[in-house]
């Protein structure tokens, strides 16, 4: 159901932010996954990555991915100078992940 | 099928051209009739010369005699041309070059003919819309065949392509009757569904069989399932998904995906999804995206919002349900020699993205010779671009005017939303020229990456000195606006249409062709370049097209000025740079009949 994607643990403020964002077929798909994506927030803000809301709205697949693979690859990379980049400007995450 | 279309639009700018030479000899039809009177060719002025001759669109075809007559005449002084005329009087030989000229432009006069010009128009208005319906071959053609038939006819094309091209006509219409009989890919509303009124009972009790307790669903989707569900249709597709090679034993408590699964899917959609699946490496994509397991329905969502008086939401019917989306975002990728299993560890929201969408996004970032996917690096593709719309082409323009077209090249997902980076780079631009500060919008990375990156300062949208707004940032800039006499009609074209169509229509153009010949070269391309002003070129042929394609619309400075100040972040001063440039191509000066 839609309303899972207050699931995630973010503002409901936020989640209508998501829903005008992606338009109602991937929020929805977003809202079945809600427990994938919390994980992942969970894991980026452990990174140190501090625009989660916007790295949400712009680059919704890294929440999609496998949370071993968001992992991994971010393994690849010195993490607290990748997180600081990317903090910046997420537009760095194409770069990255 | 190109064949025809080049016809069409050869016909199309050939008419044009004899239309604009009516136009013109109306415009200065009482210049030449007064020229014609007694001895008034000898008073000509050098600007009645260049106005009625030089600027003219009509070939009097005037030999040197005639034209070195026309020298003499504009250099001499009106007391020593009336002495001549009066005191000397002309000779013989000059006599007959002015009677020459007279006749020559008499003739020329007499060959053009107003009514066959509207008689062209209204040509041209069927010619356009048949040009339409050849590039979007959806539509069917009925009444068009006579019409075809002359065409082909009139440019002697060989009986076996004519045939060709009504074979393909007819395949045309073979598509459109039978998308008219039954679409498919239609999106389906509940209000289309029968109405069946199941037994509570019985269907939890089937459900039941399957591990689902039916009370469990929320009342709005279970009432939709009672209402509107087939029991045999429920029992198949329950059995197809409990199957643990089909993976999909998950939907079973996603109630809102597995109603729309129940009411609105088949078996044979879960099949050809499971199919597709392990064909091209992508096993588990329904995980993530749920909606391609149902076609297109309309659906009037619900969401609770937690305000203060803690009401409900509701909202307008919105679409969901994606598998014709991911079944042609496969195949485009196949296409395009892309793994999908690339994609799907990238970006797996690619999948459910309207594929119709992907294909105008691919469409339209080649008009600016950008490839949508990274060619070396298919992983490094930032596929959130295809999610973009609209605001792409208009992104892209200002990017380029903005002096930021390769940072915009490498960073394709900067122009799927609104966005005020690039204003706010012109205007940093504009105020370093103004206090002779040093300008570097770019990052220098250590890496020596050959990626470019903007700093902080343009691309923040909190309290951002160069403006938060679009309109923080023009009023910063000192952007002002043509005041355009139609203005509200062409800008009501330009909102009804795609505006992503660049061909011989506006490339071949005169007017475009003048442009060309003075503010663009092939070393800068993208761009025309206003003395300084830098315009997207592209914005100017696409808005162009739009516009003269339209049968109300006539090409003239107003229309060149609106196309290429659409949309553009400019000061008084570089309007009148613009202004000042359009003025000096004389418009009347184009490509002769």
């Amino acid at each position: 159901m839609l309303d899972d994607l207050k699931k995630i643990g973010l503002e409901d403020s936020f989640c209508d932010q998501m829903i005008d964002e992606f338009g109602y077929d991937l929020a929805l798909n977003v809202a079945c996954n809600y427990e994938l994506v919390k994980t992942n927030i969970e894991t980026l803000k452990r990174f140190g990555i501090t625009n989660i809301e916007q790295l949400i709205l712009k680059k919704i697949d890294i929440f999609l991915m496998d949370n071993e693979q968001l992992v991994k690859r971010f393994g690849k990379y010195n993490i607290p100078v990748a997180a600081k980049l990317i903090n910046e400007d997420y537009t760095f995450i194409d770069d990255l992940v | 099928m190109d064949e025809l279309i080049n016809i069409l639009e050869k016909e199309i700018l050939q008419n044009n051209k004899y239309i604009s030479v009516v136009d013109n000899i109306n415009d200065i039809r009482e210049s030449l009739m007064n020229l014609l009177q007694d001895n008034n060719l000898m008073y000509i002025s050098n600007e009645n010369y260049k106005e009625i001759f030089e600027s003219s669109k009509i070939d009097y075809h005037f030999d040197e005699n005639e034209l070195r007559f026309f020298h003499e005449m504009i250099n001499l002084d009106n007391k020593m041309k009336k002495f001549i005329v009066e005191e000397i009087g002309l000779n013989e030989e000059q006599n007959l070059i002015i009677n020459g000229i007279k006749e020559k432009i008499k003739k020329s006069i007499d060959s053009f003919d107003e009514k066959k010009s509207e008689d062209l128009k209204e040509k041209n208005d069927i010619y356009k819309k048949l040009l339409v319906k050849l590039k979007n071959n959806g539509l069917s053609f009925i009444n068009e065949f006579e019409l075809i038939k002359e065409l082909l006819n009139k440019y002697s094309v060989p009986v076996g392509k004519q045939i060709l091209i009504y074979e393909t006509i007819n395949s045309f219409n073979l598509k459109t009757r039978d998308k008219f009989k039954s679409d498919p890919e239609k999106v389906i509303s509940e209000s289309e569904l029968e109405d069946t009124n199941l037994d509570k009972e019985s269907v939890s009790l089937i459900f039941g069989d399957y591990g689902i307790d039916f009370n469990a669903i929320p009342g709005e989707l279970a009432n939709k399932l009672l209402k509107h569900g087939n029991i045999d249709k429920i029992e198949e597709l329950l059995e197809f998904i409990i199957k643990n090679e089909n993976g999909l034993k998950f939907v079973l408590e996603k109630y809102d995906v597995l109603t729309k699964i129940l009411l609105y899917s088949n078996v044979e959609i879960l099949e050809s999804i499971i199919k597709i699946q392990k064909e091209n490496g992508i096993d588990g994509i329904a995980t993530k995206l749920p909606t391609i397991l149902f076609p297109p329905v309309y659906e009037k969502r619900s969401y609770y919002m937690k305000k203060k008086s803690k009401e409900k939401t509701t909202h307008e019917a919105e679409i969901t349900g994606s598998y014709y989306n991911f079944k042609h975002n496969v195949e485009i990728l196949n296409e395009l020699n892309i793994p999908a299993s690339v994609v799907y560890e990238k970006c797996s929201t690619f999948f459910s993205h309207s594929y119709k969408n992907v294909k105008k996004v691919i469409h339209n970032l080649a008009l600016y010779g950008i490839s949508a996917i990274n060619e070396q690096d298919f992983s490094r593709t930032p596929f959130t671009v295809f999610r973009t719309t609209d605001l792409l082409l208009k992104n892209l323009d200002c990017a380029i005017e903005s002096g930021c077209f390769e940072y915009a090249k490498g960073n394709l997902s900067r122009l799927i939303n609104n966005t005020n980076i690039y204003n706010r780079v012109k205007l940093a631009y504009k105020l370093s020229k103004l206090n002779n500060v040093e300008f570097k919008p770019y990052r220098t990375l250590k890496n020596e990456s050959s990626k470019l990156f903007l700093t902080n300062e343009f691309i923040c949208d909190v309290n951002n000195i160069f403006g938060v707004t679009v309109q923080d940032t023009y009023e910063m800039y000192q952007a002002e606006k043509f005041n355009f006499s139609n203005k509200e009609l062409y800008d009501k074209i330009i909102e009804n249409s795609d505006n992503d169509s660049i061909s011989p229509i506006s490339i071949e153009d005169e007017f475009i062709k003048k442009l060309d010949s003075l503010f663009y070269s092939e070393e800068m391309p993208y761009i025309y370049n206003f003395n300084g002003v830098v315009i997207s070129r592209n914005k100017v042929l696409r808005l162009y097209e739009t516009l003269i394609s339209d049968s109300n619309i006539k090409p003239d400075e107003e229309l060149l000025l609106y196309v290429i100040t659409y949309d553009s972040m400019l000061d008084k001063n570089e309007m009148e740079n613009i202004e000042n440039c359009i003025k000096k191509i004389d418009l009347g000066a184009m490509v002769k009949c």
